[in-house]
This record gives C-alpha cells, structure tokens and sequence, in this order.
C-alpha cells in the first residue's frame, strides 16, 4: 500500500465541496428521530446536550484536520501504515472498512423502515434495498467526482426542506423548556452522546482528504460543516422540545416526520408521505459517499479492482437487508454503531494525536 | 475515397480518348456526361463536363467564349484568360473525374501534358428563411440552410473578426462532406478545440448525413438521452455561442450548426432573453425550469396520488376528482399512459401530417377526440388537464432535442409512479439527477454550475441580469477571456432635487 497518495488533478475536489459534503453525511436517518433519543435523557435540556455534542464535534474535526495535515497527501489507511507498519495497520484498516459498513447497512435499513412505515407497509425490505443499492452503484461507477456531486446536487435539492418547520414553530410553547437546566449533569451528558449517530459520518475526512486541491481551507470549509449541521440539529431538537408536549415527543419514534404531518398546502394536504419519500434524497449521498468510501478504501488495503469491492459490499448489504427486517435488529443495530461512532470517530483521533505532534516535533528538528 | 487508377501520367492523348476513357472507365457509362470542342487554326480542345452540375451561364460565358476568343491555345494562356480562380492543372483521370463531380469543367488542349479543370458548379440552395424549428418573437429571424457556403457567409457577415477561426475537415468514405470547425481564437479553450478537432479527425464514417448525426457520433455518452451538443439553427443563437468561448460546428448540407460544449442549463435559454430586458428574460427563463419540472413531475404526482396517498388530496379536491373518476374504468397509471400516447400521437401526426391537413387534424384529434374520451368515461378531465399542460411545459424548451427528450423520461416515471408511488417518482428523479452529473459534454461537466458549483455563474445558467452586473462569460467552458467588457463607470449618486 502506498502511504504517500498521488491524485491526478481532474479527481480531485475543492475544499469548498467538504462544506455540503460532510454536513450531507452527517445529515440522514440520525436526525429524523434525534429528538426523541435525546430528549429521553436530558428532557427539556436536550439542547444543552446538542450543544455540548456540538463542541465536542468541532474539537475532533480540529483534531482530525490537525493529524491529516501532519502526514501530508495521505489518508487513514496510509497514517495507520505509517503508525504500526504494513500488516498491523491492514488490520485496523479492515476494521475500519467494517465500521463503515455498518453504518451504511443501519442507514439503508433505517430508511426502509421509514418507507414500510409511512408509505408501503407491504413492499419488501429486500426490493427497497435493491432500488437504493442500484442508485448507489450507479453513482460510484462515476468515482469520486460523481460521489461528491450527487451529495451536494441533492444537498440543493433537499435543503429547503428546513424552511417546513415554521408551521411548528408558530406552535411551539415555552414552557416546555422549563426548568431550564433541571436535570442531572449526567443525564446532559448521556444525551451528549446519544447525539453522536445523529452528527456520525464526518470520518468521511479521513479519506477524501487526499483528493482535495487547496488543502489549506480544509480546516475552514469542514468547521463551516460542523457548523451547519449542529445549527441544523439544534433547530430540529429545539422545535420538536417546543412543539411536543413532554410525554407526547417520548412516544414519538420519528419527531421529525411526525412535525412535517401538520404541514398543510393547498395542493397537499399531507407532507408526510412525500417528505419521507424526498428522504431518498437526503438518504442516497449517504450512501454513496459510504459505499464510495468502502469500496476505495478497500481497494487501498487490499489491492482488488474498486468495481469488485463495491459489488461484493453491495450484494451483502442487499443480502442482509433481505433477511434483517424486524424493528429489534435495527434498533440494535444502530445503537452498535452510534457506540462505535463514540470510538471510531470521536476517540479514534485522539489516540493518533500524539503520534501526529511527535512527527510533527521531529520534522522541524530535522 | 479508395484509389481505383494506377497513379500515372495519363497524358498525352488524342481528345476523343479522353472523353470515352473518362467516359467508360471513371463514369460507367453516364449519359450526363458532356463535350464540346473548339476547333481552332493549328489545334483543337475539348472541355468535359457533366451536364447538371455546371453553372451553365458561367460555362457560355466565361469559359467557352474565352477559349473562342483565345488566338493561341495552351494551358497557361487559357488559365490567364479565364477569369474564374481555383483553375488546376490535372495529370491523372481520377482526379479529373473528381473535380467534374465537384461541378468542375476539364479542358484538354491536344497534345499538352495537363489538363485543366475548371471549377464552376452549379449550386442549388434554400436561400436564407425564417427559421422553423426554434422561432423568436423578438431578435433575428434568419436561419441556416442547407449550403456550407452560406452559413458561413451569415456567419461571417455577423461575427466580421479576424479572430474567427475556421478548420476545414472532410468526413465520410462514400460520400465525402465538408465539415467546419469555428470558434473564436482569443476566447475559446485550447482544450476543447484539440478535444473537438481529435474528435473529428478520429470520426471514420461512410456518410455524416447531417449535423444532428455527426454530434450523435462525437458525443461523450451516446447512451444518454440527454443531447450533449446543442443543434441550433438559428445563426444568432450559434454566434451568440461563439462568443460565449464555445465551439461551432457546420456540416454541409444541414441545416443546423452544432454548439458544445453545453451545460444540461444551457439548453434551456435561448437567445430571446438577452433580446428582452433583463427582468422579462429573467422571468421567461425561471418559468421554463418551473415548466421542464412541472412537465416531468405534474402526471406521475396525479398517478402517485390516485394510486397509493389519497390522503394528501385536499379535501375540496377530493370531491371534484372522485366524481370525475368515478366513471373511469382503468386504474389511474393506464388512464394517464393512454392519454399520454394519445398526446404523443397528436405531436407526430401533427409533424408528419402536410401543412393544409395539419391544423384540421390537430382540431379533430385534440378537441373532438379530447372531448369525446373524457364524455365517454374513458379519463377523467382533471387527468386531461394535467397532461395537457405538461405538454404544453415541455414545449417551452428552445432546444427541440431536449423538449422530446423531457417529454420521453416522463413515461418511465409514470410508470414507475404507478408502481410505487412517490418512492417511486423520488427514485426515478434521484436517478436522473445521478446520471446528469456523471454526465460530459465534451469533457466538460454537464450540470455545471450546479456541480461543480460556481454562484457567479447564475447570471449566465438559471437567471439574467442586467449588463450591467453580467459581464461575464460562462465559467463553465473555461474561456480564455472571462470578462466580456469591463464594467461600465459606476454613475454618481445624486440628491433627490439637485
């Protein structure tokens, strides 16, 4: 594998695009049921909790930005190589892919569950998959370019889709923010991190870094990203807290949804079932950015052809899609990888930190 | 075009030989094919010429009473005394058979070693006319013909800089067409013109037909549905183009000149706006996106609807449209794919159909045959007007190409619609949106400025604005020259009454 990456120019991406694209990974599945995770923990204080998951989030991505810069025109897989050597490091490598992987299998499957729910009941989890799947191969065939166009073509599209919110807002009470820092620093805290599968996804960094021409706003372009998201996370959590009353956001598995139901047009008379099929297109640069990013980094670690990674990853994930289809599983599923976003994205960067300030110490000796 | 002679000198022969040997041997026996000689004192010349392709005129005129009125016969004598340019002197029979078919006259002095050709064709062409397909309101109503001698002269005539490049290239094995590449040298980027010139140098084929085909034979996905280069032929359109820094294709005998590279935007502007103030060409230019949308979405939205979500109908239109329904027997996705063939077929007919029958038969087919379906129970009226109006929307594309092309994706979608509803008409939009950004036009990204992403470029893609503010060419085609003239001074702001 090499360590030092060498990206011919019409690959490579501008800084600017890190903005949409990371926020675009970030935003998905997570945030239609935030709210309420949160809100299970840190009651009417679940955004105190955002804005703590907020703070944490902008010190990684310094952290993140600050390793990546160290080591130059390389990704996770060759810093890991540089670190612990060729076979060690193809090993966390692997397990990296893996992490990856399950949160591309939870999203797929948390957006079908949205789909059986509030549109088809009946259509199977498998030929869903299947429709997802083909949109997600399709795009990856186009490479990273594709990738990264598809998530900011879609970010434009989906985004006014915030501005739905006002009828809530109009609705909401003050209230329900009363006592304003009831609860216990540990409940906040917990909240904080239930947070995390919502704002998961920023990781993408560590391996689009190398293809990103001006490398000197990356720092700039993916704080704006964080930014945004939190901002755009507060204002849902902020919302919903306002417009639910207490025992009514607990029972409500998917506020978001749940809020974009009252929304009246005149040509419409409910937006649910559109909003949940437009989630598509909040939902698709998710995956493609994921299965981009799964089959490249495969192709890093392991030296097989990008398009033979991406079918294989692709045909197990319609695979498991197919047979995993209960409520439990997904749940489970995606509390497994909201944990091990909790190591692979949040504490990860911080057990490299040393390693990064160490070579860094030594460059400027030598 | 395949060697069929030796390569030797032919000459000298007798005259008679000439004309039987350019006779039997190069035409096959063609009985077009014409002499005449002009005996004088010491020698005698023969010219040879097919009859249909001179310019008989010029002939009498020009070559005839010249070679009469010459006292000494030879080639350099005939070619000072003739006052048409492009007179060659000839060793080999292929090549004079060549330029005969190019409308040329061969004269053969006896016992010279060359003949001369003499190029005088006649040319049979469409004088300029109003332009058809793509029409204005406002601005130039000229349009191309079917002669590579007059586009280029209206092309010319409407850009008369130094800077306008031509290339000369000659494509086709059997029937070999002029083809010519134009851009203008200070702005267009040297990438593409090399792109487009290897594109066209590489191009092997028996016969270019027309400039639609040579563009479906260059394109960078001749896969897509989406055109990729733009066939215009309105000639402002195309100079318009050319200062934009893009490239223009003219192709003999069509009646269109090519643009590329396009953006997927681009294909919905047309010149018009620019003619109109910038407010109006603003507006104009907003409600065809809104039409293109509303033609893609408006009819599987209506089958989506019937089909899975009654529940997002609004109360006031639930009632309306189930009494319209009522009646219809088919479940909604038949109902709206036979009133879209329906629609279809009225749009071919009427394109087929001769101009004096056409707008009898639009009559019969839209209105009786409209209303008729809808009395008979066939599709509800509410169905009627939905696909009317996305009709209607799809029109409003200047570009014919991508009209049909907007009017053919919808198919699929509906179809789609009426499998899975919204899921379904999300899914198709998503694929669609995938596939316009894997999508090139001569190497250059076709959804550009949307991806990769230049704000500046609004002025040029979705709205207008005042020259004022847009001075700018495209981004997206990399010109060498961004600026188009620099910004005017600004104006001094005054008091109310001063």
């Amino acid at each position: 594998m090499q360590s030092q990456l060498q990206i011919p120019i019409d690959k490579k991406i501008k800084a600017v695009y890190l903005f949409v694209v990371l926020h675009a990974l970030q935003m998905g599945v997570g945030v239609v049921g935030l709210p309420r995770v949160v809100y299970e923990e840190a009651k009417q204080d679940s955004w105190v909790s955002v804005l703590i998951a907020g703070i944490a989030l902008h010190i990684v991505i310094a952290c993140i930005v600050f390793i990546l810069n160290s080591y130059k025109n390389t990704d996770i897989h060759g810093i890991l190589a540089q670190i612990f050597g060729q076979k060690i490091s193809k090993v966390l490598s692997m397990v990296f892919i893996f992490y990856f992987y399950l949160m591309f299998i939870s999203i797929l499957l948390n957006y079908i569950e949205f789909v059986q729910v509030f549109i088809f009941p009946k259509l199977s989890t498998g030929f869903i998959a299947s429709l997802l799947i083909f949109l997600v191969i399709y795009a990856v065939y186009g490479g990273v370019r594709a990738a990264v166009g598809s998530s900011i073509v879609f970010f434009f599209t989906t985004i006014w889709m915030v501005l739905l919110l006002i009828e809530p807002i109009f609705l909401m009470r003050a209230e329900y923010f009363l006592p304003v820092l009831d609860n216990s620093p540990q409940d906040i805290f917990s909240g904080a991190l239930k947070t995390s599968y919502s704002i998961l996804g920023f990781e993408l960094i560590w391996v689009l870094y190398p293809f990103i021409q001006d490398k000197k706003n990356v720092a700039k372009y993916s704080h704006f990203a964080m930014l945004f998201t939190i901002i755009l996370v507060m204002y849902v959590t902020v919302v919903a807290i306002g417009y639910f009353s207490p025992k009514h956001l607990e029972m409500k598995v998917w506020p978001l949804f749940t809020m974009f139901k009252i929304i009246t047009l005149p040509i419409f008379e409910r937006f649910d079932v559109i909003s949940v099929a437009l989630w598509l297109m909040v939902v698709i640069p998710n995956l493609i950015l994921l299965g981009w990013m799964i089959s490249y980094s495969c192709k890093r670690v392991t030296g097989l052809k990008q398009k033979h990674c991406l079918h294989v990853f692709m045909l197990i994930a319609l695979i498991v899609a197919t047979f995993v289809d209960k409520r439990e599983y997904v749940n489970i599923l995606t509390d497994y990888v909201g944990q091990a976003g909790i190591f692979f994205g949040l504490t990860l960067p911080f057990l490299l930190l040393p390693f990064a300030i160490y070579k860094r110490v030594k460059g400027n000796k030598s | 075009m395949k060697r069929r002679f030796k390569k030797s000198n032919y000459f000298p022969c007798k005259m008679d030989q000439l004309k039987t040997d350019l006779k039997e041997q190069y035409f096959k026996g063609s009985p077009d094919l014409s002499s005449k000689i002009i005996e004088q004192q010491n020698n005698g010349c023969i010219i040879i010429f097919l009859d249909y392709l001179v310019d008989k005129q010029h002939l009498f005129d020009k070559v005839i009473k010249e070679l009469q009125d010459t006292s000494e016969l030879s080639n350099e004598s005939i070619k000072e005394a003739i006052p048409i340019s492009g007179v060659k002197e000839e060793k080999e029979l292929e090549n004079i058979g060549d330029e005969l078919l190019d409308g040329g006259v061969c004269a053969y002095i006896e016992g010279e070693q060359q003949a001369l050709t003499i190029p005088i064709p006649r040319v049979e062409a469409r004088q300029p006319e109003r332009a058809e397909t793509e029409s204005l309101v406002f601005g130039p109503q000229i349009s191309f013909t079917e002669s590579i001698d007059i586009n280029l002269n209206i092309v010319h005539k409407r850009m008369n800089t130094d800077k306008l490049k031509v290339e000369k290239f000659v494509i086709g094995d059997t029937v070999p067409s002029e083809v010519r590449l134009v851009y203008l040298e200070d702005i267009a980027n040297e990438d593409n013109v090399k792109e487009m010139r290897s594109r066209l140098e590489q191009l092997k084929v028996d016969d270019v037909l027309e400039s639609s085909t040579i563009t479906q034979y260059i394109e960078d996905n001749s896969y897509s549905i989406f055109p990729q280069f733009l066939v215009t032929e309105l000639p402002d359109r195309f100079c318009y183009s050319l200062k934009e820094g893009r490239l223009g294709v003219l192709v003999d005998k069509s009646p269109s000149g090519v643009i590329a590279p396009t953006n997927f935007l681009s294909y919905f502007q047309s010149t018009e706006d620019l003619y109109t103030r910038w407010n109006m060409g603003a507006f104009i230019r907003v409600m065809r996106f809104v039409a293109m949308f509303a033609s893609i979405t408006l009819t599987p939205v209506y089958v989506a609807a019937l089909t899975f979500h009654y529940e997002i109908i609004p109360e006031a239109m639930l009632v309306s449209l189930g009494h319209s329904r009522s009646r219809v027997p088919f479940p909604p996705l038949l109902e709206a794919l036979i009133l879209e063939i329906f629609i279809e077929l009225i749009r071919e007919a009427g394109a087929r159909l001769p101009t004096k029958v056409g707008q009898t038969m639009g009559i019969v087919g839209g209105i009786v045959i409209g209303q008729a379906i809808v009395e008979a129970g066939f599709t509800s009226n509410i169905l009627i007007i939905i696909v009317a109006i996305s009709a209607l929307a799809s029109f409003t594309a200047p570009s014919y190409l991508m009209g049909s092309a907007i009017r053919i994706i919808r198919f699929p979608i509906i179809v789609l619609a009426g499998l899975w509803g919204f899921l379904g008409i999300v899914f198709s939009m998503a694929f669609i949106i995938i596939h316009l950004i894997k999508q090139k036009s001569l190497n250059r990204p076709y959804l550009a400025p949307i991806y990769p992403t230049q704000p500046k470029d609004i002025d040029n893609s979705v709205i207008r604005l005042p020259f004022l503010f847009s001075n700018k060419r495209s981004y997206s085609n990399k010109p060498k020259e961004i600026k188009r003239f620099p910004k005017p001074p600004k104006k001094k702001k005054s008091d109310i009454d001063e």
